[in-house]
């Protein structure tokens, strides 16, 4: 039943969001020029603090959004059937699975593979991997043994909590446990920086992107507190392709300026009424990565007059004050609480399973889920399942078991990769979702 | 005039088709050609002719299942899924879930009231099928029919180890020469597949006696032993279990009529013609 799929991106809503394809070219061409002008690259997973590697002219590429930009663009085929004939299996997780055939793909070639996006991946100087999943440090390591070449190597430990082991969110003492842990590596990613790059670490220049990040950071929550109006002025589609900016263009002024533009946009919307479908009858809550090869997938659900209109993956953390006389301290302050406990959810409790993550640890327990369904007024949710991604898939069948018991909304799994095309089949995913919008329209009467 | 409803099932290999009155349900079932348009209109013209009702007694028409939006006569289309949870509701009034095992797929839904709480489906496997099933008896050289038959007459259910159509088929041949008996071979098939549908189903919820079994593989008294043994419990089967889709359309045909009578609302229709439709016009 398979069909050829006529649109593949999403048809979008916000009109800035089409700036992002420039946005993005200028960001890699940006990254290219400093290393030209004595900077350096750094291949990078999203938590490592960004503001330390731009004080330091060090640019981020972050290769999961890479390996999205390659899907969105319909080029993730070729480095996934690279990566099988590496032997890259295809349980590992998609991102990296592309990402490893990619490079070995271009070692292959000695060149950069054809049509790729933002004319290639730029090679790495430095790479930052991160504890939150193993593909998050094993992909780096592997990558190095692809290209023969061993580069400076830096993992950052993200923190997660588990629930029922008996660190609370909001307890004071393991609090500060926490905090001076993330102190002592934040001080040791300056010092690993510092040493291969040849920069020393200049505190005001920290202080800066601190600050831009900051209202970044507060402009993204905004954003999402905003999005509970009604009629939805933002769906998944738009929000999903604007976590480019957010994230790879962290602390800089650039994505800084992005997101002012982009919170007005959403404002005007909001205050005129505009919504994102003529007649809004159902909101949706969208659960896990989206399928990046086959984003139009959010404007199906519009023909129902349907929107999914809010999603659980890269939330906003509650930004909070931090002190910039010591800014080394801010970003250890900041990971903990922002970061890992999102401070927001300290009210939550923290044994059973309503703690219990979507993702790792306590981080975004399935009742951060259930107070969305009130907040944004949801219908129904949609769970992205992914097969590659180990990190989210115990979480996601328990998560909406538990939903369905205590909330009894239409829930709907749908299965599929976040970057492989190969074996994705439209025409079931269109089935389902014909039947999960006549499951809303009937809860709806 | 009597108020007639039409629901219409266009299943990958089955179409069936009800109509209800106040008084009677007049059914019908075909194999679905190649050609929807064409065949629903044939077999609609059959039924109605049968009966003795003329189409343009008939009130509203809804078609589901694969090849619903290939019938330029329904005023609506809806999903089998929705169809089956309304089919099943009013066959056994109360009950909580409903496994169908079609021509090319299969699904189980959790239902309330007749409404669909919870489904999932398998259609990106073949394992689980009533197509499945068909090359497995034409690798062994009997009918479908006869394959369910042999597996209630077996001395010992062989061991597959696969859950893939084409590896099962080659273990099959592996069993036939090593002189496994049809029935053995049949036994292990059909707990092959009850294995699978039943891992599927148990996701949306099952609970002892209230569980329906619909669809081609409802027929098949092999695959419904082979079930019941795996779920530990008796499974409901309609008198027709391939009916339960066109009979839901036929219900939620008159639900949405009477929906529109309370509310005062114009019921739209298509044009009540049955005429030959090609895929060219």
């Amino acid at each position: 039943m398979e069909q050829k799929r006529e649109q593949t991106s999403a048809t979008k809503s916000i009109g800035i969001v089409n700036e992002l394809g420039k946005l993005g070219r200028g960001w890699y061409d940006y990254a290219r020029e400093t290393k030209q002008k004595g900077g350096h690259i750094a291949w990078a997973m999203f938590g490592p603090p960004p503001e330390i590697l731009l004080a330091l002219d060090v640019v981020p590429i972050y290769t999961e959004q890479y390996a999205a930009a390659m899907a969105a663009r319909q080029r993730a085929e070729e480095s996934c059937e690279w990566a099988d004939k590496t032997g890259y299996n295809i349980d590992i997780c998609g991102y990296c699975r592309l990402g490893l055939g990619y490079t070995a793909l271009e070692s292959r070639l000695g060149h950069t593979p054809e049509n790729p996006a933002y004319s290639g991946l730029p090679e790495p100087d430095i790479l930052l991997g991160r504890s939150h999943c193993d593909p998050g440090y094993k992909w780096y390591q592997t990558s190095q043994h692809l290209t023969g070449k061993e580069l400076p190597y830096f993992i950052y430990e993200n923190l997660y909590p588990v629930p029922d082991s008996g660190h609370f969110i909001g307890d004071k003492e393991i609090d500060e446990q926490y905090v001076k842990f993330y102190r002592k590596q934040v001080e040791e990613m300056v010092a690993f920086l510092e040493k291969h790059t040849g920069k020393k670490m200049d505190l005001d220049r920290l202080r800066e992107k601190i600050e831009v990040s900051q209202e970044m950071r507060q402009l993204w929550y905004d954003i999402y507190l905003m999005r509970r109006a009604i009629p939805a002025p933002m769906p998944t589609g738009d929000f999903m392709t604007c976590v480019f900016p957010y994230m790879t263009m962290h602390a800089s002024d650039e994505g800084l300026d992005f997101l002012r533009r982009l919170h007005s946009e959403v404002k005007h919307r909001v205050d005129n009424k505009i919504g994102v479908v003529p007649e809004e009858k159902h909101r949706i809550l969208w659960i896990g990565i989206p399928p990046w090869f086959h984003m139009s997938i959010f404007n199906y659900f519009e023909k129902f007059g349907g929107v999914s209109c809010i999603e659980f993956q890269y939330p906003p953390a509650l930004p909070i004050d931090v002190d910039l006389d010591d800014p080394l301290g801010a970003l250890a302050k900041r990971d903990h609480f922002a970061g890992t406990l999102s401070q927001h959810l300290i009210s939550f409790p923290s044994r059973g399973e309503e703690c219990y993550g979507i993702m790792g640890g306590c981080y975004r327990p399935v009742r951060h889920v259930m107070q969305m369904v009130e907040d944004y007024s949801i219908d129904g949710l949609v769970i992205h399942h992914i097969t590659s991604c180990r990190n989210a898939l115990i979480g996601h069948t328990h998560g909406r078991r538990v939903i369905r018991e205590r909330l009894g909304l239409p829930t709907l799994f749908l299965e599929s990769d976040m970057v492989d095309p190969r074996g994705y089949d439209e025409e079931a995913d269109f089935r389902a979702i014909n039947t999960f919008m006549e499951q809303l329209a009937d809860t709806r009467k | 005039m009597k108020n007639n409803f039409l629901g219409l099932d266009i299943g990958s290999t089955m179409t069936k088709v009800v109509v209800l009155n106040s008084d009677q349900t007049f059914t019908k079932i075909v194999r679905t050609g190649a050609e929807h348009r064409i065949l629903a209109n044939q077999v609609v013209g059959e039924l109605l002719a049968d009966v003795g009702v003329d189409f343009k007694e008939v009130t509203y028409v809804v078609s589901t299942g694969y090849g619903r939006l290939n019938v330029p006569f329904a005023d609506r289309q809806i999903t089998e899924i929705t169809c089956h949870a309304r089919g099943v509701e009013a066959l056994f009034p109360g009950i909580e879930a409903a496994i169908d095992i079609g021509g090319q797929d299969c699904k189980a839904i959790k239902m309330n009231g007749g409404k669909v709480v919870d489904f999932i489906m398998n259609d990106k496997c073949a394992a689980g099928t009533g197509r499945f099933l068909e090359i497995m008896a034409e690798s062994l050289g009997v009918s479908i029919g006869e394959l369910g038959e042999l597996s209630l007459h077996a001395e010992r259910a062989l061991k597959f180890n696969n859950i893939c159509s084409i590896f099962i088929a080659q273990e099959t041949l592996l069993h036939r020469s090593s002189g496994a008996s049809l029935e053995d071979i049949a036994a292990g098939i059909h707990q092959a597949i009850a294995t699978k549908v039943c891992a599927m189903a148990e996701r949306v919820g099952l609970e002892r006696g209230k569980v329906v079994l619909t669809g081609g593989g409802a027929k098949n008294m092999g695959l419904v032993k082979a079930m019941e043994n795996k779920l530990g419990f008796p499974l409901l089967v309609p008198e027709e279990p391939l009916l339960t889709g066109a009979l839901g359309a036929a219900l939620l045909a008159k639900r949405h009529y009477e929906e529109a009578m309370q509310e005062g609302k114009p019921l739209a229709t298509k044009e009540r013609i049955l005429g030959k439709v090609s895929i060219f016009t």
